[in-house]
């Protein structure tokens, strides 16, 4: 019987694994905790969407509302323009179940990609 | 030699019969097989709160469940809102005696029954207070009011300014300079109704609708699985910090906290759950989660026993009526009443 | 060479990837990435592969499992049934080409090199498509490693074929 799996074969499966595991671990070196970006909507409507570290100006109108700040893996209003500040105060996101809210401005600062850590599906508050 | 392999019949046969033999098992495969159902989502602003829904569907699609369901709470919340001149409620308050359906009679009623199981902790008639604090809207500038400002709108306070005349569908505030403000139940009712709405179209959907923390359970996650909700740290800053994990397959969960709508004078903390007795901000708890079946329910005594405070001696009693509650004080003590611990169980 | 059979034989393994196709999107990945699936409907194309029915044949099956599938499980043209088309065909060219002519590759690295190039060429479609490349390439190791199993078990079923058909006697 001639054979059907090769020595090459191992050579071939050996090699994807470890490129696999290398990959992984440059995934890991690089942010691993958090999220990989956001979108920032206006009562629904997409405004901005980062995935590259860096602070982001929302506008309206014209008008100036708010700056988003994307760092590592995690995400914050910086400063609003808004009357409660919730937004502001709500402080860094990092995790995809975690959103920020303007409530004032109808803004949603939301995670695209990342892991679900601590599991839950909703909060009570 | 490719020809001498297929020269054998046989072996063509081999391929043949058992490829055939697969996709009996794959066609057997589809049709008894049950996907797991797919969850859309959607977040609006509305109820003066960001609402999440997460839908899917048993028969009709999530995506068509999902638009039923932003229509429908946006009608209910022109219809029940205090601040919007069509609703129920503004009418009332402008008009004195309104006549209106059943739904409305049925929310005024379960208003002032909660008044009156929670001695008065919950208030539907509490608006003239509110307005004085500026927490009667969230754009509404906020300060704190004089004693005497409170003494003089107190008497305006209490359900039984209500009347409720369900045989000829009517509703009539009993006393001038009372006004009503549904905030503490309308939303919760609101979910409910929703909730329901969606049951009535597809049985067999699942999901849930979160309104701001309160939290309606349209059913099970993908259908046999239970939710994960997570009670915020009323101690952290960060919303997503948690102080306990509840696992619940249907029914609702609301909490109250003072952190949700507040102010800071003088380096005193004022926060929006109003003592309907004395008009200040109830002071003995920092937080109080029910679960119950209905968020209505769930909403409404989240508030009363939060008023009550953690020293509340017949917490017990409530669950009389289908109501379990957590509470937390500002030192980080807390309280529960007999059946909560069961929710915290992940297997029941 | 019994043209006729060969044909015959390329409409059933196109019957059963389609199939294969619509179920294997009914069991969930452990990651969610749209349009990204198991593999396991590659079995007919690995098949057609080792058993040298041609890089054109290859291609074929490729191409009816992801028309056909898309049709059947509605996900005809959007975004992700362009992402899977374009992978399971390069991977089909790829695998046929490996068999004819690099004979010291078996069925297993074949198996594995086509589902490493199906995997590549959709997360690089996926790149483009999405956009958001750094969400996208997050996940491609895991799928790599997701599919290195995959393929590993489609190359075994393979052999059981190709031994009940007597077939490497012949190779
Ligand atoms: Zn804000």
């Amino acid at each position: 019987m001639a054979k059907r799996t090769k020595k090459y074969d191992i050579f071939i499966v050996a090699a994807i694994l470890l490129f696999a595991v290398i990959m992984i671990f440059l995934n890991l070196l690089i942010p691993q905790k958090g999220i990989i970006g956001v979108k920032v909507t206006i009562d629904g409507v997409l405004a901005v969407s980062i995935s590259q570290d860096g602070l982001y100006p929302v506008e309206k109108d014209g008008k100036h509302l708010l700056t988003v700040e994307f760092y590592q893996g995690k995400a914050r209003v910086k400063e609003s323009t808004c009357d409660n500040q919730i937004c502001v105060k709500t402080g860094w996101i990092s995790n995809t179940n975690q959103t920020i809210v303007c409530l004032p401005y109808k803004i949603v600062v939301e995670p695209i990609g990342g892991k679900n850590t601590d599991g839950v599906d909703i909060i009570t508050w | 030699m490719r020809a001498k392999d297929f020269s054998s019949i046989s072996k063509s046969t081999v391929l043949i019969f058992s490829m055939l033999g697969i996709s009996l098992i794959l066609l057997l495969f589809i049709i008894f097989s049950k996907p797991l159902p797919t969850y859309e989502k959607s977040e609006i602003f509305s109820l003066g709160t960001y609402v999440r829904i997460y839908i899917a569907g048993g028969k009709v699609s999530s995506k068509s469940l999902l638009k039923i369901a932003e229509k429908e709470i946006e009608r209910l919340y022109a219809k029940y809102s205090s601040n919007i001149p069509s609703s129920v409620v503004y009418q009332l308050n402008e008009k004195r005696e309104i006549e209106c359906d059943e739904e409305s009679l049925f929310l005024f009623q379960a208003a002032v029954n909660v008044s009156k199981i929670t001695g008065d902790s919950f208030d539907p008639t509490l608006r003239p207070v509110l307005m004085l604090w500026g927490f009667d809207d969230v754009n509404s500038s906020k300060r704190v009011p004089s004693s005497y400002e409170i003494e003089q709108v107190l008497p305006f306070v209490s359900y039984k300014f209500i009347d409720i005349d369900s045989k000829n569908r009517k509703i009539k505030l009993l006393k001038e300079g009372v006004t009503v403000d549904l905030g503490g139940i309308s939303k919760g009712f609101i979910v409910d109704r929703v909730i329901d709405r969606i049951k009535e179209i597809d049985p067999k959907a699942t999901g849930f609708i979160d309104a701001g923390g309160d939290i309606g359970i349209i059913g099970p996650k993908f259908g046999n699985r239970p939710w994960q909700i997570g009670i915020r740290d009323p101690f952290s800053s960060d919303p997503a910090k948690l102080i306990d994990t509840l696992y619940i397959y249907s029914g609702a969960v609301a909490t109250s906290g003072n952190y949700e709508r507040y102010f800071i004078q003088n380096g005193t903390l004022y926060h929006h759950i109003i003592d309907p007795k004395t008009g200040y901000p109830a002071n003995n708890c920092r937080s109080c989660t029910v679960i119950s079946d209905k968020v209505m329910t769930a909403d409404a005594y989240a508030t009363g026993l939060f008023v009550l405070g953690i020293d509340n001696p017949a917490l017990e009693y409530f669950t009389k009526f289908g109501v379990q509650a957590y509470l937390i004080d500002n030192t980080g003590k807390t309280v529960e009443s007999s059946g909560f611990e069961y929710f915290r169980n992940k297997v029941k | 060479m019994v043209k006729s059979k060969k044909l015959s034989n390329i409409s059933i393994l196109t019957g059963i990837a389609c199939a294969m196709y619509v179920v294997e999107s009914f069991i969930p990945l452990p990651m969610p990435l749209p349009g990204v699936r198991w593999g396991f409907s590659n079995l007919p194309v690995l098949l057609a592969a080792v058993l040298d029915y041609g890089v054109l044949s290859c291609a074929m099956i490729a191409f009816g499992k992801s028309f056909i599938g898309g049709l059947l499980s509605g996900r005809i043209a959007s975004a992700t049934f362009f992402m899977g088309l374009s992978g399971s065909i390069a991977s089909a060219l790829f695998m046929g080409w490996l068999k004819k002519h690099v004979p010291k590759v078996g069925t297993i690295g074949i198996s594995e090199l086509g589902a490493l190039l199906n995997n590549t060429v959709q997360i690089l479609i996926a790149g483009l498509i999405l956009g958001n490349s750094k969400a996208v390439f997050y996940y491609y190791p895991y799928l790599v490693l997701i599919g290195t199993v995959t393929a590993y078990l489609l190359a075994v079923v393979s052999n059981i074929f190709l031994r009940s058909m007597n077939h490497d006697a012949k190779v």
